[in-house]
Formats: structure tokens, C-alpha cells, sequence
């Protein structure tokens, strides 16, 4: 919270240097986010993919591993997701689009579980092998809708065709423009809680991140905690680029991604790495990119000022846990303790 | 003799503990000076202080009769104070001279000759008679070599004073006696030394003056020719301590419990291997494994709890074959298994109490059932195992980070006994526990081994070893020395063991029929 | 189909195309090697080589000179650079999130720094490398056009690498930035400061990643684009591992990358058939199965990523 507001205190003196009023800008903002009950949509509908993908990186960062392949793995789901989407126009909507939805998890999924396999087995430190894994993936989706997968009719565009109504996501609110992936996103959440701290699996992987030796030792299948948990998390991504394809896009591109594997690191620190924490912190986000779009518009300040507060909302937060600053605190109240009970 | 040091009233207070409150310490010219106290009395923090390597909350330093205040290391150095740390200070990956020279300017300019340097370092080697290999890289290197660079370290950045903090924890018997031999030839050319330490045997044999902490306070100094080595264990335990463990005398059973049968294992850097491992475990026994660490030890225990692969050889354990079998197997047959090292190898420091003790068993019912966990009955586990063992916490959802060494060790053994185990694995399971602690330890590998487990009691701490041990075999880089019955066994033999002599050269001269 | 094969690659074009891609890349690993040879993982590469084009750019815009536009970035670097060094060595936070964290924010604020000054429409062109032989050496048949017909810049790139690697292995400060990457506590044990050596390192690597990104700027496009560096300060992180923390052999591993950059390019601009995503997915392929196989085989400073606090 400290580290919110932080946050956006760094970034009101850019705005302020930059020329703008920076308390016009935030009033701006916050109507844009959640004004009115279209803004408000907007938002959600910004929320869900950061969410989906935001749970995607604090699952495996539970058990130790920093997944910063979460752009791949977006790719690659919605890849999966059209191709199932497409391939079979004819089946009823509660077969299909739950069926595309699966395949989003599974085509993330994979591109998650080759780094698990290369940490667990291999000892390949993850965050090099999810980085290179994003750009195939990237350039594998890329090189598709520009070849094979490409609509004839695109009129030069790189895309897909459309997928067929019955995969899509049904919108659920007609006023706010809000799809079914929301509710898809939030009962996602709820199952990570369960995994995480009911399940054998869930206990496996926190034991692993809590300390990978000790684990071992007791006979924790760590291979399996790690492979398992990158999986699942990529998965988690996975379904992210099926909900963005399946509800909003309606067609895979190669550039449908504004970087939401990226926000998905920011929104799982951010949110503390529980599933509470990244859906409140992913509504958060979705908002200030949905408001700072809307400031553009009236004020004409350039958008990626929500870039940067995210950036510096980061720092503020990995800041504020940071171990010399705990360590301060808690040696003072320590010192005033001991000289209380003297 | 002129004072050289004197620290005065010196208190510091930790997050939760007063590591020093209060004390005085006295060194005089060219004495070696003991510091005596148990795990946690206090030493190591008061040379920190000293070396500056943290500041004190109260108190004064005199350093040749003047008032100083000691800001860093370098400034400790540059009085002529030297630190030989329990864990050396010397990065694995340089060599010897690069470590020596690390953070001094032994030559004009940037520029790192090392030719030159060497040169002059061993010079200064000689002038000791340090035996030091210079070129190769110090995880290479053997322990006693090793704290030599220490030393030789020290002396190049020209200390007056030396300061050994637990030197002889790592080394054999034949290299403490070097390492004493270095001792007496330093004060010769006028060197003082604060030597710490917990063994009695070493003080007395090598100090002239000691003074004894405990709990963080000062308790007496004494001349050492006038101390003796009851007097001084009461001093430092602060209660008459019995330095022998009961034991009831062990009853044969002929069932073997653990079977290790010809075990090889090769790894890097060519340390911690093993070449043909052989040893039986009886059901009622406890049979120690001496030796210095890093002679397989390591390897043993991985091997034995199935998390390495043996390149040759058989484990069984209760009658089951568990070689290559995954460390769940093994840990699900009736064994209890006691690691070395608490918080990365027994436990989970940022988990719970609860989620510690189900570590085991989670999998099963009925702590899980189709996957999914159940709270209570875990809980309720919980809650009476940390009653059961006595380990001191408001609740069962604390993180085990927040618990004392003592505690966390309570709740090992809570894990590891609570099914009473046939067959226990027990490594060097007291290191950095106080001494209640390590007797509650004992008593509770005695009582398992009373009612009829077999203990493999894995340690490098001698006395361990001869105090609870029924049978001694000892390990030599990857071998086992021999095996002898614990009556029979004394210290200069096992010590003779330990540094790779085989038990039958020993025997062979001295029963000359 | 040979032929085309030899007229295309094998020519003097193709390898010098190669070596002004590969210099980029050598030189923000050299500067890496110095952060992670110091103990600090630099994720925030890629944020600092941004960093360096657009203030590569704007230097070259107000004074009109490449050389003051390449200080800019230079020092642009070392700005962002010098965030991380506080994160991360004053408050010992996580050093992949400070960098990741560092990358967002960069991107954010180069592209708003951009349009803030410049608007959205304009794009202005700045004053530029241009191509200057060396006298003398570029004569040498094939190599010298391939390695000194260069933009200025390449021939820094030469001196830094050679220097770095001069600096780290061949002097005390080289030793000590050494011994705070392997074990800071005996470092700090001997009087060196662990915090100053470490501060150093993360902002020398920031200088050097500046360097790098005005290769972009005021090498290849004479103007800043949004997030023009594209990703290659990840490259750069690749590069140093399969270098096993080598400055030299990071120069010979970035050729291997320049040259893949190089073949992508030319099947772009060819269209004889063969998908240019292939070739730009390429070097990301080989990094991966490179770093797979040399698993366990390399010798990763011991303190990497781990933050120093005393007591």
C-alpha cells in the first residue's frame, strides 16, 4: 500500500515536470478507470488477462522460481486456444469454449514446463530459459499468422480469422461490456488458494521454495514441485492469451500482447504473491491503464506514464521488503525491548 | 607484562539476544590468551567487536594503552590486530597468494604482479615456517593449509596481535599439533594471541592465561598453570557438569539393521568420495563413524537417504534394498534421520511448526486424502508432538525461522522419533547447540538405541563419538579405517584413525608377537 | 543455389554486418561480466541500453555531435544503472526484480521522455557515426574492411572489451570486484567495501549498457524508437553465461549472435523462401541449447545474486 502510494508520488512530480497538473492528471485517471460503468468494464476487461497471468508468476515464485516467460506462454496459449477454436466450428458453446480454454492452458502449459524441466533436471536457472522462450514463442506465433494461419481475406493484416462465436466468451454484462473471462479469472484465483494451501501438490511446491535441500531431504518430490509448478503457472499464462483472444481480440496476431507477461511480474510482487493480493493488485493496473489511456485523450500526456509508476511502484514495493530496511526496524524495536525488560 | 588490549565493560544486544553484557577481557604482551565458553557465550561477538567487523552498544577498547574505537576491519588491521575466523575468510576460487594480497597494495600502482609477490610472501613464510602451497586454489587446498594462508594473511598485513577464533574445529590431530607448534613460534617473535576455543584440553595445553565467558558475561580469567579442568567446565557450564553420559551396557542382538556393503562414489574436486565403504549396523547398537569432514561423510548420508546415486555397492536398510531409491521411499521405511545441518537440510525455516512436522507424512492418510490436506488432523499432530518433545512456542502456526537452535532441534527430533524408529541416522546432529540441548539429543538417541534401534551415529566431534558410541569405526578419505569396540578405543588411536593411518599398522608394532 | 547461398553470406558485406550487430552486444557484456564478476545479476540490461539510445539521441540533437550524444547515453546508462546499484546493494532488494522492475519503467520513460519533448508526429534526425576506415588496417585484405571500416564505435567496443578484461584480471581493483562476487564476507573480512566495490560495478556495467544502446541511436537509425533495442540486453545475459564470464570470449559469442542477426535480415530483405521469423528466432534457439549444453559445465561467480548485509 506504502509502496501504491509511493509509487504514484514519484510519478505526480514527472507529471508535474512534464508540464501537467498532477492532481488534474489522477482525477483523470480515476474517472477513467472507474468513472463510469463502461470505464469500469474497461478495466476489469484490462484486469483479467494481468490476473490470469499475474497468478501464472506467483504460483512458481512460490515454490522458488521467478517466471519471467509468462509473454511466451501468453502467446503460445492463445495459439492453442485459436487453433482448438477454429478446428472445430461445428461443436455446441459449452463444449468449445471450454475445450479452447483448456487448450490456452495446455499450449501454456508446455512453454512452462520446458523451463521447469530444464530447472529441475537440468539445473538451468529459469529466468534465462523463460526469457529465450518468449521470443520463440513470440516469433513462432508471428511466423504463423503471417503463413499458414493467415485469414486470406486480412487485407494485408497478420492475423487469424475470426474464431467461431461458439469459442468466444459471451459477454456478461451489456452495459459494461464485461466477457465471461472475468468470472473465469476469479474462480482461477480461488482454485490457486486451494492448491496452494489445501493440496498435497500446493505443499510440495511452498516446501521447495522454502528451502529446496531441506525438501529433498524429507523426500519431497522436488522434480516434481518444480516441473509442476512452472507448468501450471504457465498454464495460468496460457489461459491469460485465451481469455484476450476468446473475448476481446477475436483473432490471434502477433502483436495482440502489450507486454501483460511483464505486468504479470509486477501484479504478482505487487499483490504479494497470494491470489488475494495479485487480483486486488490486477485490478489495480488494469485501472491505471485503462485511466492514463483515458488522460491521453483529454490531456494529451503521453500513456506510458503508467509504465513507468508500474516500474516504480515495483521498486517501492521489492524496496519496502527489502531485508536491510526490515532488519533496521526490527533491531530497534528489538533494542528497545531488551532495554524495557532490563 | 604491558597490557597490549583491554576491552572494557563491552555490551552488544542482538535482535532478541544480549551477546555480550558487560565484559572485560585483558591481553598482555606475548601471551596466548584462551577464551573459553560454550556455543553462544558470547566469543565469536566480541571479536567481531574487536576486528570491527561490528560495533559494540557500550563499553571501551584500550589498544596500547590508548582509547581507540575500532570503525572496520581495515582500521582493526591497521593497529596490528589479526582475525583467523572459525569459517575461513578466504575465497574459495583465488589462490593462496591472491587471498593474501586481497585488499592490501603490495605494490605500487593498479597493477597485480603476482610473480613478484609471491616472492615476497614467501619470504615471510619462511621467516614462520609456514608449509603453504601458493599456486593452487584454496578450495583445493587442505583444511590445515587453508587456516595457514589465514595466518600467513594475518602476518603480511603486519598483526601484532592474532586472534584464533575455534582454530582446531576443523583439523586433525596431527595438524592441531602443528598448528600449536606455530603457536609457540609466533610468540617466540613477540606475536600475542587470543586463542577461543570450548575445549578444555587445548586451552590448558596452550594457553598461559584464560579467561571464561558464559552467557554472555565474564565469569573469571585465571592463570592456566593454576586452573584445572573441573574448575574450569564449572565455569563455563555454571553448574558441575557430568562429562560422562549414562549408558547402559549394549545388548548384542545379531540383527543387522543397516547394511552398507562396498560403496563407491566419485565426485568433483576429488573431495567428500567413496572407495568401498563397508559397515553393518546391529539392531541395539550405536556405532559411531569418526572423522574429520569431508571424508565421505557428506557422501554416506546422501547415500543412505537415497539422494545419490552409489556408483557401485549396496545399502539395505531394515531389510530392504535402497540403493537408488528415491529419498520418500526411504524416509517411509521405519527410519528416523537426524541431518547435520538444521535449517537446510532438516527444516524449513519459513514454514511452520505444523507444516515442518507433517513434512514426512503429508502424503499419506490420514494428513491428506485424495490430495487435499487436512488442517486439523495435522494441527492436532502437531500440537501433540510439541508438547511430547517440550518445544517451547505459543503455537503450531509459528515459522520456524523464530525458533531457538535448541527448539528447532526438538522439533527434528520430534519428527524423526515420533514413530520410533528401528534404525536411526544421526550426522553430526549437536554442532552449534548449547549444552542442554546436546544431552537432551543424547538422551533420546540412547533411549531409541535402549529400546532396540540401530544407530549410525555419523559425527566429526571426538568426544561425541567416544561418549555414546558402543562400536568406533573411523572413515579416511572414502575409507574406513577400521572398526573397534568403544571400551577398547582411545583417543590417540581413533585421532591416528582419523588422519589415515589403518588400524592394523597401529596394532602391528605394538603387538610385536 | 550454392552460389546464391556463397554470393549472400560469404562476402565482405555479410561478415562486417555481423561484427556492427556483434558490438552492441560485446560491449554490455562486458559491462555485465563486471556487475555479475561483482555479484550483481543485471536484468535491467535491456532498460539501460534503452536508457543509452534515447540519451545518445537527444545528446546528438542539442549539441550536434555524435561524440558529446554518445557521454549522453553513457551516462544515461549509469543513471538507471545507479538505481539498481541502490536497490539492490543499499537496500539489498532482489536483483531480477529490481532489473525486471527496471525495464518497465525505462521503457515507460524513455518513450514518455520522448514524446514529451518531441511530440508524436516528429522524429527528428540527429548527427551520426558515419563509417571511418582506420588508416593502414582497413587496407588488410578481407579482415580489414570487415573489422576496421566501422563506425567509430566498434573501434571503442574494441578498447572497452580489451580493457575490461585488462581491469578485472590484471589489477588490484579487478581482484577485489573478483573476491565481493565469490565470497563478500572475506572481502569485507580484509577491509575492502564490499557496498563501494559492488556500487562501482553495477554503474560501470550501466555506462557500458549506455554505450551499447547509442549503437542504435547514433550508429543505425539516427533517431530513437521506442523500445529500439528489442530485446538484445536479454541476449547479452546469454551471451555471459555461455562466455563463462569471459569479456574476450563474450566478444566471439556476440559475433556469433551479430551473424545471426545479420542472416535474419538478409532473408527479410531476400524473400528466397526461407520464414525470416525462423532466422530471428535463431539466436534465441542456439542460446538455449547452448546454455543447455554446457549445463553445469560453467563457473558462475559464487555470490551471484545475493545481496551482502553485514552481521
Amino acid at each position: 500500500m506504502l509502496a501504491i502510494v509511493g509509487g504514484l508520488l514519484v510519478s505526480g512530480v514527472m507529471i508535474a515536470i512534464a508540464g501537467f497538473d498532477p492532481l488534474e492528471t489522477f482525477a483523470v485517471i480515476a474517472r477513467g478507470a472507474a468513472g463510469t460503468p463502461q470505464s469500469l468494464g474497461v478495466t476489469l476487461t484490462n484486469a483479467t488477462p494481468i490476473l490470469l497471468a499475474g497468478l501464472g508468476v506467483a504460483l512458481p515464485l512460490r515454490c522458488g522460481l521467478l517466471n519471467i516467460g509468462g509473454e511466451g506462454q501468453i502467446y503460445i496459449g492463445a495459439l492453442g486456444a485459436t487453433l482448438v477454436a477454429i478446428a472445430f466450428p461445428n461443436l455446441p458453446a459449452p463444449i468449445h469454449l471450454p475445450l479452447s480454454l483448456l487448450a490456452g492452458f495446455i499450449g501454456g502449459g508446455i512453454w512452462g514446463a520446458i523451463p521447469g524441466w530444464m530447472r529441475a533436471v537440468k539445473g538451468l536457472n529459469e529466468i534465462i530459459t523463460t526469457i529465450m522462450l518468449n521470443y520463440i514463442g513470440f516469433w513462432t506465433v508471428s511466423y504463423l499468422v503471417h503463413g499458414p494461419l493467415k485469414d486470406p481475406d486480412s487485407y494485408g493484416y497478420a492475423w487469424t480469422i475470426k474464431v467461431p462465436v461458439s469459442a468466444r466468451l459471451p459477454i456478461i454484462h451489456e452495459v459494461a461490456r464485461v466477457n465471461l473471462g472475468l468470472v473465469v479469472a476469479l474462480i482461477v484465483a480461488a482454485l490457486v488458494h486451494f492448491l496452494l494451501w489445501r493440496t498435497t501438490l500446493g505443499f510440495e511446491m511452498r516446501a521447495v521454495g522454502a528451502g529446496p535441500q531441506s525438501a529433498r531431504f524429507a523426500g519431497i518430490p522436488v522434480t516434481r514441485g518444480t516441473i509442476m509448478s512452472m507448468a501450471i503457472g504457465g498454464g495460468l499464462a496460457g489461459v491469460a492469451g485465451a481469455v484476450v483472444i476468446l473475448g476481446v481480440q477475436l483473432r490471434l496476431s502477433d502483436f495482440f500482447s502489450p507486454g501483460y507477461g511483464f505486468d504479470a511480474i509486477a501484479v504478482a510482487l505487487v499483490g504479494q504473491t497470494t491470489p488475494v493480493g495479485v487480483v486486488l493488485a490486477a485490478l489495480f493496473f488494469g485501472g491505471l491503464q485503462n485511466g492514463t489511456g483515458s488522460a491521453h485523450r483529454t490531456l494529451g500526456i503521453p500513456q506510458e506514464i503508467a509504465l513507468v509508476t508500474q516500474g516504480i511502484i515495483l521498486l517501492f514495493v521489492i524496496g519496502s521488503q527489502s531485508l536491510t530496511l526490515v532488519r533496521l526496524l526490527r533491531k530497534r524495536r528489538m533494542v528497545r525491548l531488551v532495554e524495557h525488560i532490563r | 607484562m604491558n597490557s597490549l588490549l583491554r576491552m572494557e565493560n563491552i555490551t552488544k544486544i542482538y535482535p532478541g539476544v544480549v551477546a555480550n553484557d558487560g565484559v572485560n577481557l585483558e591481553v598482555t604482551e606475548g601471551e596466548v590468551h584462551a577464551l573459553l565458553g560454550e556455543n553462544g557465550a558470547g566469543k565469536t561477538t566480541l571479536m567481531n567487536i574487536l576486528y570491527g567487523m561490528t560495533m559494540p552498544d557500550e563499553g571501551r577498547i584500550l589498544w596500547q594503552g590508548e582509547s581507540v574505537r575500532i570503525a572496520g576491519p581495515k582500521h582493526a588491521t591497521d593497529l596490528g590486530i589479526g582475525m583467523v575466523h572459525q569459517h575461513f575468510m578466504l575465497v574459495p576460487r583465488f589462490t593462496a597468494v591472491q587471498n593474501i594480497i586481497l585488499g592490501t597494495s603490495p605494490q605500487k600502482g593498479p597493477w597485480l604482479d603476482l610473480k613478484n609477490v609471491t616472492k615476497q610472501i614467501q619470504k615471510l613464510a619462511d621467516q614462520y615456517d609456514l608449509e603453504i602451497d601458493f599456486d593452487t586454489e584454496i578450495q583445493d587446498l587442505p583444511l590445515g593449509m587453508r587456516q595457514r594462508v589465514e595466518i600467513l594473511k594475518a602476518l603480511f598485513r603486519g598483526a601484532h596481535l592474532l586472534v584464533m577464533d575455534e582454530p582446531t574445529a576443523v583439523l586433525t590431530p596431527a595438524e592441531v599439533e602443528t598448528l600449536f607448534q606455530i603457536l609457540r613460534n609466533l610468540t617466540r617473535q613477540g606475536h600475542a594471541t587470543i586463542f577461543i576455543s570450548h575445549k578444555l584440553e587445548e586451552v590448558l595445553t596452550v594457553s598461559d592465561r584464560v579467561t571464561v565467558l558464559r552467557d554472555g558475561h565474564n565469569v573469571a580469567t585465571q592463570i592456566t598453570r593454576e586452573a584445572t579442568k573441573p574448575g574450569l567446565a564449572q565455569l563455563m557450564v555454571g553448574r558441575p557438569v557430568v562429562l560422562e553420559v549414562q549408558k547402559s551396557p549394549v545388548r548384542p542382538t545379531g540383527k543387522t539393521v543397516i547394511d552398507i556393503d562396498d560403496i563407491w562414489l566419485e565426485r568433483e574436486h576429488g573431495r567428500d568420495q567413496l572407495h568401498g565403504v563397508s559397515l553393518r549396523v546391529e539392531a541395539g547398537e550405536i556405532l559411531g563413524l569418526a572423522g574429520i569432514n569431508g571424508n565421505g561423510q557428506r557422501a554416506l548420508l546422501e547415500v543412505l537417504c537415497g539422494l545419490t546415486r552409489p556408483a557401485r555397492g549396496r545399502v539395505t536398510v531394515l531389510d530392504t534394498d535402497v540403493t537408488g531409491r528415491t529419498p520418500r521411499e526411504v524416509a517411509a521405511l521405519n527410519v528416523g534421520r537426524i541431518p547435520e545441518d538444521r535449517t537446510t537440510m532438516g527444516l524449513l525455516p519459513p514454514l511452520t511448526i505444523w507444516e515442518n512436522l507433517a513434512l514426512e507424512a503429508y502424503y499419506r492418510e490420514p494428513m491428506s486424502r485424495w490430495g487435499v490436506l487436512r488442517p486439523k488432523v495435522i494441527a492436532e499432530f502437531a500440537r501433540k508432538l510439541v508438547q511430547e518433545y517440550d518445544v517451547r512456542t505459543p503455537n503450531v502456526e509459528v515459522k520456524v525461522s523464530s525458533l531457538s537452535g535448541g527448539n528447532q532441534q526438538k522439533l527434528i527430533l520430534a519428527r524423526e522419533l515420533h514413530h520410533e524408529p528401528q534404525a536411526l541416522i544421526v550426522a553430526n546432529a549437536t554442532r552449534g547447540l548449547d549444552v542442554g540441548a546436546i544431552e537432551y539429543t543424547y538422551q533420546r538417541i540412547l533411549e531409541r538405541r535402549d529400546r532396540g534401534a540401530g544407530v549410525l551415529l555419523i559425527s566429526s566431534d571426538l568426544e561425541e563419538i567416544l561418549c555414546l558410541s558402543d562400536r568406533i569405526a573411523v572413515i579416511h578419505a572414502g575409507q574406513i579405517m577400521g572398526e573397534i569396540l568403544a571400551e577398547e578405543a582411545d583417543r590417540s588411536m581413533v585421532g591416528m584413525m582419523m588422519t589415515g593411518t589403518r588400524l592394523e599398522a597401529i596394532e602391528g608394532p605394538a603387538l610385536p608377537s | 543455389m550454392l552460389s546464391t547461398f556463397a554470393d549472400i553470406f560469404l562476402t565482405v558485406e555479410f561478415f562486417s554486418a555481423s561484427v556492427r550487430f556483434a558490438m552492441p552486444l560485446a560491449v554490455a557484456s562486458s559491462g555485465e561480466i563486471i556487475s555479475e564478476r561483482g555479484g550483481i545479476v543485471n536484468i535491467g540490461l535491456e532498460g539501460m541500453m534503452l536508457a543509452g539510445a534515447l540519451g545518445g539521441m537527444m545528446g546528438s540533437f542539442y549539441t550536434n555531435s555524435p561524440w558529446v550524444g554518445m557521454l549522453c547515453g553513457i551516462l544515461a546508462g549509469g543513471l538507471v544503472a545507479a538505481i539498481h546499484a541502490f536497490m539492490v546493494v543499499t537496500l539489498a532488494a532482489d536483483q531480477v526484480v529490481s532489473g525486471a522492475a527496471l525495464n518497465i519503467g525505462v521503457l515507460g520513460m524513455t518513450t514518455f521522455v520522448f514524446r514529451a519533448v518531441y511530440g508524436i508526429t516528429e522524429r527528428p534526425i540527429v548527427a551520426h557515426f558515419e563509417a571511418w576506415p582506420v588508416p593502414v588496417l582497413s587496407r588488410i585484405p578481407f579482415i580489414g574492411p570487415i573489422l576496421f571500416s566501422q563506425i567509430p564505435l566498434v573501434y571503442v567496443t574494441y578498447v572497452v572489451v580489451a580493457l575490461v578484461s585488462v581491469v578485472l584480471f590484471r589489477t588490484m581493483w579487478g581482484l577485489g570486484i573478483q573476491s565481493v562476487g565469490e565470497h563478500p564476507r572475506a572481502a569485507d573480512s580484509v577491509g575492502l567495501h564490499v557496498d563501494r566495490l559492488r556500487y562501482m560495478a553495477v554503474i560501470l556495467c550501466g555506462f557500458l549498457a549506455g554505450l551499447a544502446g547509442t549503437f542504435f541511436s547514433l550508429g543505425q537509425l539516427y533517431t530513437f524508437i521506442e523500445g529500439m533495442t528489442g530485446g538484445r540486453g536479454f541476449i547479452v545475459l546469454a551471451v555471459v553465461i555461455v562466455a563463462n564470464w569471459s569479456p574476450t570470449r563474450a566478444a566471439l559469442v556476440a559475433l556469433l549472435f551479430g551473424a545471426a542477426e545479420a542472416v535474419g535480415l538478409r532473408l527479410q530483405a531476400l524473400d528466397i523462401g526461407i520464414p525470416y521469423h525462423f532466422a530471428l528466432a535463431f539466436p534465441y534457439v542456439l542460446t538455449l541449447i547452448v546454455y543447455a549444453g554446457l549445463a553445469g559445465r560453467t563457473r558462475m561467480p559464487h555470490a551471484l545474486g545475493l545481496p551482502y548485509v553485514k552481521d
